[in-house]
């Protein structure tokens, strides 16, 4: 009889933490799989148009157009990750699925930033930045902001 | 208004400088969107509403960095940078500054 009143306090009080994180997981996985694909497509259609990081700009006598470009992405690591890295956190090391998070950010800002400008044929002086949200409430960091930035050139055919 | 983030125009000299300008602006996000991302930010992923949050605020100060150059009488702004700080819960300053210049 204990034994079964113990067993059910126990499941309303974990079950719906447990199953939150489990949807958590399982659906902020999907979400950020599916992005991570739209992103490495973008970058298969971008591949022949490459960000540098350099000031100068070849062949500038053959320049058909120049201009500015702005690209950012906010991501957010989701309870279940941020669970996981307070855990991994105890240990030390690296943090894979943070690692990949902001890499994601990154790479879909840059997409973005090529995507205003989609006939360039270079981006010069890429400049990305991170940046974070606080959380309203003062509970930490909200989410990761990166913003990429460069001049888009067009040169004549 | 030619905007770039290297020092030069490319195919044009510059013949005057008017220094620095700037725009900024401190952006929060309104409760429905907040609302939204409260939740998304549970889950994972990206927080669009966040992502067009900063996008109109960087688009609103380069548009304040502009008007200071026209009004200078610069048709051209150099070496454009930015610069995200986090002011307050759930809010950010974006700031912009660059050099004013007028090209050939």
């Amino acid at each position: 009889m204990y034994k079964w009143i113990y067993i059910t306090t126990l499941a309303i009080s974990v079950g719906p933490i447990i199953f939150w994180f489990v949807l958590s997981w399982i659906y902020g996985s999907r979400l950020i799989r599916k992005q991570w694909q739209e992103v490495l497509e973008a970058e298969r259609v971008f591949a022949r148009r490459p960000e540098t990081s350099l000031r100068t700009i070849p062949n500038p006598e053959s320049i058909a157009e120049i201009r500015f470009v702005i690209g950012n992405a906010a991501i957010s690591p989701g309870n279940f990750n941020r669970w996981l890295a307070g855990i991994k956190s105890w240990f030390g090391g690296e943090l894979h699925n943070y690692t990949k998070l902001v890499d994601l950010a990154r790479r879909q800002a840059l997409v973005r930033m090529k995507e205003v400008f989609p006939e360039a044929d270079l981006y010069a002086n890429c400049k990305i930045e991170t940046s974070y949200i606080d959380h309203p409430k003062g509970r930490g960091i909200l989410c990761v902001e990166v913003s990429a930035a460069a001049t888009g050139v067009r040169y004549l055919s | 208004m030619i905007l770039t983030n290297i020092e030069t125009i490319p195919g044009r000299s510059i013949v005057e400088h008017f220094g620095l300008v700037h725009g900024n602006t401190v952006q929060t996000r309104h409760v429905g969107r907040d609302l939204m991302a409260g939740l998304k930010n549970m889950i994972g992923g990206e927080l669009k509403g966040y992502t067009e949050l900063m996008r109109e605020g960087r688009d609103e100060a380069i548009e304040r960095m502009i008007q200071q150059a026209t009004e200078l009488g610069a048709n051209a702004i150099v070496n454009v940078r930015f610069n995200t700080t986090p002011v307050a819960g759930g809010a950010a300053e974006l700031y912009v500054s660059g050099t004013a210049v007028r090209v050939e």
